[in-house]
């Protein structure tokens, strides 16, 4: 089952960089991302979904197709794409609402517990982001109990992208993620690109480079759902500690150690507190965020995942060591700690690391990013630049509405973060 | 001149008489007593000196370096007596008569006054003293002779007077110390009467008394003493000895009383002892053989033929012969002594005390008798060693069965070591490792049904062979013993622990129960808890448990515990407490691990104490799941009731009260994990890796236990503490009942407000329905009623949370277990309640 579980993540991530590619996960608790087929090969519980066929139809040509079930692999009849277009993925999406929802129905009813669905796309371009935010509408409706997670891959901000519309494309994703995900995991190329250069040495990455790296975020971080412990063995009790309300559902994630698979080995043994330690610093984590150490932001939560050989029974000891040096800041309006998960390293994936550590991080700090992506809009929007692509679409074709409200939905994001790192945050919305 | 023409036919003693008389100036008390001293003298130098013609000369000159060293007066005085003598022909034994003499003088020298007085006090003395110094020669109590002797005989007399109630022991203490002094303070016997019967008792019917005192036997001047074991004088037939002659039975009849006790011991404890108290009376018997062989030859010698004049033999010689036998018999007594009313193992001991012992002769005898008395054990203790079995129908050997009820107590209860048994020589360490190399045998034979070669037997089996019973105790083999036992106990021990390791797979139960018990299979636990929630909150008599079974096993079917071993999972069941009225399911459910075989010996006892640990944490692991049930609801509710505009600051408050609790579970519960389950897991697994037997394993497992047990707050100490959790898990149960009715409630709003605008919708074109306006308005304003009264449920609800929180915290900062702090710092790590 782990073997294909690791060209699994192998080639899952190689895609998520792909604007236009989306994926769909659905969480089990037995076998969580897979189920066993007729000839007791493990299958992905996946759906991939496109409106053009270009990458499905290199993953389809690559030795990994028989990975997939290919009744879950959809692509849109006329292939024409969304054009970088988020209105015109939301409506194709909202056209093929059927058809997607047949397989995803499906791929639920097979699931003996189904926790809740996992979606992987970026939020800059059309279908990722267009079809993305309307499915994410429709999973909530037909499956309000269901968790759903999203990794949301947020684009570079230090070059100036093809994608002309990227921050209307951005804001309305990002209403979506806010009111119908429950938890996203942001992964911003601006932070990925800059880990490559700087702390790879890498000038100018490729997908394949950046995405080793995602599918690392994303493989340790389910990896406490997949080799089950005491603790943290389900989706939910994995996100209930880290989310205390839940709008504040962004997290941003760290990694040590970041650094090619070349590095010589490290010369001691790394311990708990080495890890927690590297976790904290800004360097390793994998989100832009402007670090103004004179800001009130401050950490909500902390969960890191450590794996590999390291004594459990020196958790406790690093954990006073951090509060005592105070390395991390924290919200003042309720308790809050770092907790830590120790977790098995895969058997199967060969790492030249002994001790491997990620941070799954609640922090006031994100709010920047959606300040940012506000900022690119407020600028676009002023000069009314770009708006004729997104008239032709049904949903704006009256007025632009909805792009009001989205500004409106992430400005309340962005306040309720700040509000959050003030101790009268308990007391909000006492009116 | 006349009278001594008429010597020749006077008797010796008549003259030593008139001697004394002369010397005494006629004074009769004076003179009864020096003639005493001198017949004793007399009598004494007859046994001992050999008369011979040249050692008159060389007492002649003895005498006259010693008088002229004095005055020439005297030694001219004694010259001419000298030659007078010398032509006198009455005198027969010359050279005899002046040694005598010289004697006398030397004797007297010294002091001033009267010499002959002189000497007759100082004898008596010197008499006793030697006695005494003979004794403390041979006894090393440090005790004079008649001390030892009476020390004995007290303890012997203490048990006499217990047993009979009798007053003989005053009467045999007195005649012991008194006997020998009472002849001088008696001045009004007649001195013609003493004289008389002296001449009557002759050595050799003494000494035919005397033997037959040594068998037992009373004789004519030999009495039994009345009540006791030892012989004494009779009174009637005593006035006729001379005191020498009394002083001489007085010592020779304590070795009889010895015999006597020695006699009666063995008859005593011949029927009613075991085999080591066999040994020891066998030992003893040998002793009184060899000397029964000495008593015949006495005998032989004494009763020489009639026609010669004098025999041998002696009531000294007699002494002097039996004086080997006396001083064993002395020890041998002590030692049976020491040895009564004990049996098998404590024998060993007591006679191993003496081993020690300063005297040669102690170290000797006891020795030889320890050799004995170990031969039983040696057999019992190679049996044990090398059969686990045990012929021990006298209960004597160390280590003792008891029936046990089920197999795996064996281990724990059928044998035990007898403290009181065990050697001396046998550490009591030593004596744990012999009880558990035998107990392994029977463990591997009985519970394993592993008939299999037990390693290292051959090394013992030659040791037993090549070596006898002194192997035990004496020093230098004793090495060799207890190497072997040593690596015998070590190689059996894990041969013991290999089965349980490897065929019995200890760790993989160990693993299970980590993992069902505590919780640690986390999926299936969550699974288990979301299957069986709806029917533990059925009161308890409504529940089944075949129910309860299926549900098990469904929650294994589909998590990650399908995939353990199938042996496991059989063993995995559901456990169902009595239970009373008001109980739900949740007071009674418990989940069990069925060990049978080998390894239950390790953890049947301990299930208590799983379950009780599991009940503890099953606890936690229920409010961490109504917390994250509570969550997941919260977040369908904002999703669902997007519009309802009221609702938010009442979910506000609920979201952050809850994320509160679920930080306090959350963080409770890693302290669970990593303080206390981890650390004592590691703790054990290192324990368990270097055992050497099956108590290490069984020690170590216990350890963990008592450790969580401490941890999760289960142990005495901790009972406040506890309470308090239970309360804190009972508010966050108490939440999840506000945050229900919260839901039904804007469910309730939501849908009269859906229908409310869908009517109106279709009203729209008819205008508006007041009656059905108002009824909607009506509700909404019961709503935002209901809304505020839960908005100060809720309030007031965080405030006495934070409160009991507050108060959890100051108990555990508190604390005096390290721990307990530690999870104080996890609680309120970046200060919150600290500081607030």
């Amino acid at each position: 089952m782990v073997s294909t579980l690791k060209e699994f993540w192998k080639i899952l991530p190689q895609k998520v960089v792909f604007i236009t590619y989306m994926y769909i996960i659905g969480i089990d608790r037995k076998d969580v991302f897979f189920y066993q087929a007729d000839d007791e090969h493990y299958i992905p519980r996946a759906v991939l979904l496109d409106l053009e066929p270009r990458v499905i139809n290199t993953i389809l040509n690559s030795p990994y197709s028989k990975l997939y079930n290919q009744e879950n692999v959809f692509l849109s009849k006329n292939g024409g794409g969304a054009g970088n277009n988020w209105a015109s993925g939301y409506s194709q999406g909202e056209k093929l609402n059927e058809e997607i929802f047949d397989i995803i129905d499906r791929e639920a009813e097979g699931s003996d517990s189904l926790e809740g669905f996992v979606l992987c796309h970026s939020i800059a371009g059309g279908t990722g982001s267009g079809m993305g935010s309307n499915i994410l509408e429709k999973l909530s409706d037909r499956f309000p109990k269901k968790l759903v997670q999203t990794y949301s891959v947020f684009p570079n901000l230090d070059e100036i992208s093809d994608v002309v519309v990227q921050p209307y494309n951005s804001l309305l994703t990002l209403k979506r993620l806010t009111e119908s995900a429950d938890s996203v995991v942001v992964l911003d190329n601006t932070a990925l690109n800059r880990i490559a250069a700087d702390r790879l040495k890498i000038q100018n990455p490729t997908f394949t480079q950046i995405n080793s790296l995602v599918s690392t975020i994303m493989s340790v971080s389910t990896t406490t759902l997949r080799y089950p412990s005491y603790m943290n063995n389900d989706l939910m009790g994995l996100l209930a500690p880290l989310i205390p309300t839940p709008r504040l559902h962004f997290l941003m994630t760290g990694y040590t150690p970041l650094s090619t698979d070349t590095d010589e080995a490290s010369v001691r043994k790394t311990t708990v507190l080495d890890v927690m330690r590297r976790l904290l610093q800004p360097k390793n984590m994998m989100v832009s965020t402007a670090q103004d150490r004179s800001s009130e932001h401050c950490f909500i939560s902390i969960l890191n995942i450590i794996q590999g050989e390291v004594d459990p029974t020196q958790v406790h000891k690093s954990l006073q060591r951090i509060r005592e040096r105070k390395l991390a800041q924290f919200i003042p309006w309720g308790p809050a700690s770092i907790q830590v998960a120790l977790s098995r390293k895969s058997p199967y994936i060969q790492s030249a690391h002994r001790v491997s550590g990620l941070m799954l991080a609640n922090h006031t700090n994100i709010s920047t990013l959606f300040d940012r992506a506000l900022t690119q809009y407020d600028k676009l929007r002023k000069r009314e630049a770009f708006l004729d692509q997104f008239r032709k679409e049904d949903m704006f074709k009256e007025n632009l509405g909805e792009l009001d409200s989205s500004r409106e939905v992430v400005q309340d994001l962005v306040d309720e973060y700040i509000a959050a790192t003030c101790e009268n945050y308990c007391t909000r919305e006492q009116t | 001149m006349d009278a001594l023409d008429n010597i020749e036919t006077k008797q010796v003693t008549e003259l030593i008489f008139r001697l004394c008389e002369v010397l005494s100036k006629q004074n009769s008390a004076v003179a009864e007593r020096l003639a005493h001293n001198a017949l004793m003298c007399l009598s004494c130098s007859s046994t001992v000196s050999t008369s011979s013609l040249n050692q008159e000369e060389y007492i002649v000159s003895c005498i006259r370096q010693l008088l002229s060293s004095q005055s020439k007066e005297k030694l001219e005085r004694f010259e001419i007596l000298y030659s007078k003598l010398k032509e006198s022909t009455i005198l027969k034994k010359r050279d005899l008569t002046l040694c005598f003499l010289y004697h006398l003088s030397q004797r007297s020298y010294v002091h001033s006054g009267d010499p002959v007085l002189q000497w007759s006090s100082r004898e008596v003395d010197g008499t006793r003293f030697n006695s005494g110094q003979t004794s403390t020669r041979t006894s090393s109590v440090a005790l004079t002779n008649t001390q030892s002797q009476e020390s004995v005989k007290r303890i012997f007399d203490s048990r006499e007077k217990r047993k009979s109630h009798s007053n003989a022991h005053k009467i045999t203490s007195q005649t012991t110390t008194t006997t020998s002094s009472a002849c001088w303070s008696k001045p009004d016997i007649p001195s013609s009467s003493r004289v008389s019967s002296l001449n009557i008792v002759t050595e050799q019917e003494l000494l035919q008394d005397v033997i037959f005192s040594f068998q037992g036997i009373e004789g004519k001047f030999l009495r039994r003493e009345p009540g006791g074991l030892g012989f004494t004088v009779d009174t009637k037939a005593g006035k006729l000895l001379t005191p020498s002659q009394r002083a001489l039975l007085e010592r020779l009849i304590g070795i009889s009383f010895l015999h006597n006790q020695l006699k009666r011991y063995c008859d005593e404890n011949e029927k009613h002892s075991g085999t080591i108290g066999q040994a020891l009376i066998a030992t003893l018997t040998d002793e009184l053989s060899a000397y029964y062989k000495t008593v015949a030859i006495l005998q032989a010698s004494a009763s020489k033929p009639a026609g010669q004049e004098n025999s041998d033999m002696t009531l000294k010689r007699a002494l002097y012969v039996m004086h080997e036998h006396q001083t064993r018999f002395e020890w041998l007594a002590y030692i049976a002594e020491q040895c009564r009313d004990k049996k098998g193992g404590a024998i060993t001991t007591a006679i191993h005390g003496f081993l020690q012992h300063g005297s040669k002769c102690a170290q000797e005898i006891s020795e030889r008798v320890l050799k004995a008395v170990c031969k039983p054990l040696y057999v019992m203790l190679s049996r044990w060693l090398l059969d686990g079995e045990i012929n021990d129908p006298y209960n004597e050997f160390f280590i003792e069965v008891k029936t046990v009820s089920t197999a795996e107590r064996l281990w724990h209860d059928k044998y035990h070591v007898r403290q009181h048994m065990v050697p001396s020589f046998i550490k009591m360490s030593q004596a744990k490792k012999i009880l558990a190399t035998g107990k392994s045998i029977n463990f591997l034979r009985q519970i394993c049904k592993d008939s299999g070669h037990l390693p290292g037997r051959e090394s013992m089996q030659k040791l037993f062979r090549t070596t006898l019973a002194d192997g035990l105790f004496a020093p230098e083999q004793s090495i060799e013993f207890h190497a072997t036992l040593e690596s015998v106990y070590k190689e059996t021990s894990l041969r013991v622990l290999e089965l349980l390791k490897n065929k019995y797979r200890l760790f993989e139960h160990l693993q299970s129960l980590r993992r069902y018990l505590l919780l640690g299979q986390g999926d299936f636990i969550r699974h288990l808890l979301d299957l069986l929630t709806p029917e533990l909150n059925k009161p308890a008599g409504q529940i089944y448990i075949h129910t309860l079974t299926a549900i098990l096993e469904s929650a294994i079917r589909v998590t990650n515990a399908q995939y353990e071993d199938e042996d496991t999972l059989k063993r995995l069941a559901v456990f169902f407490m009595s239970h009373s009225s008001g109980d739900t399911g949740w007071d009674v459910f418990g989940l069990i691990y069925i060990v049978d075989g080998p390894v239950g010996t390790i953890f049947q006892q301990t299930m208590s104490t799983y379950q009780s640990l599991f009940g503890a944490l099953w606890r936690a692991k229920r409010t961490e799941f109504a917390l994250a049930n509570m969550r997941r609801q919260q977040i369908t509710m904002s999703k669902l009731f997007k519009n309802i505009e009221e609702l938010r600051p009442v979910m506000h408050l609920i979201h952050i009260l809850t994320s509160k609790m679920i930080h306090f579970l959350n963080q409770t519960q890693y302290y669970f994990l990593f303080e206390v389950l981890e650390c004592s897991w590691a703790e054990m697994q290192n324990q368990v890796n270097k055992a050497e037997c099956l108590d290490d394993i069984i020690t170590a497992h216990t350890c963990f236990l008592t450790s969580v047990q401490r941890g999760v707050l289960l142990d005495e100490d901790s009972r406040q503490l506890f309470s308090h959790l239970i309360s804190i898990y009972n508010f966050v149960m108490n939440l999840e009942g506000h945050q229900e009715a919260l839901y039904q409630a804007a469910l309730e709003e939501h849908e009269s407000r859906v229908a409310y605008a869908a009517h109106r919708d279709a009203a729209n074109d008819f205008g508006t329905d007041n009656e059905h306006q108002k009824a909607y308005l009506e509700r909404k304003a019961a709503f935002r009623q209901f809304l505020g009264t839960m908005k100060l449920k809720v309030k007031t609800s965080a405030q006495t949370y934070d409160d009991i929180v507050k108060k959890f915290l100051g108990l555990l900062s508190r604390s005096t277990n390290m721990n307990l702090r530690l999870l104080c710092v996890r609680l309120t790590f970046n200060n919150f309640y600290t500081t607030a």
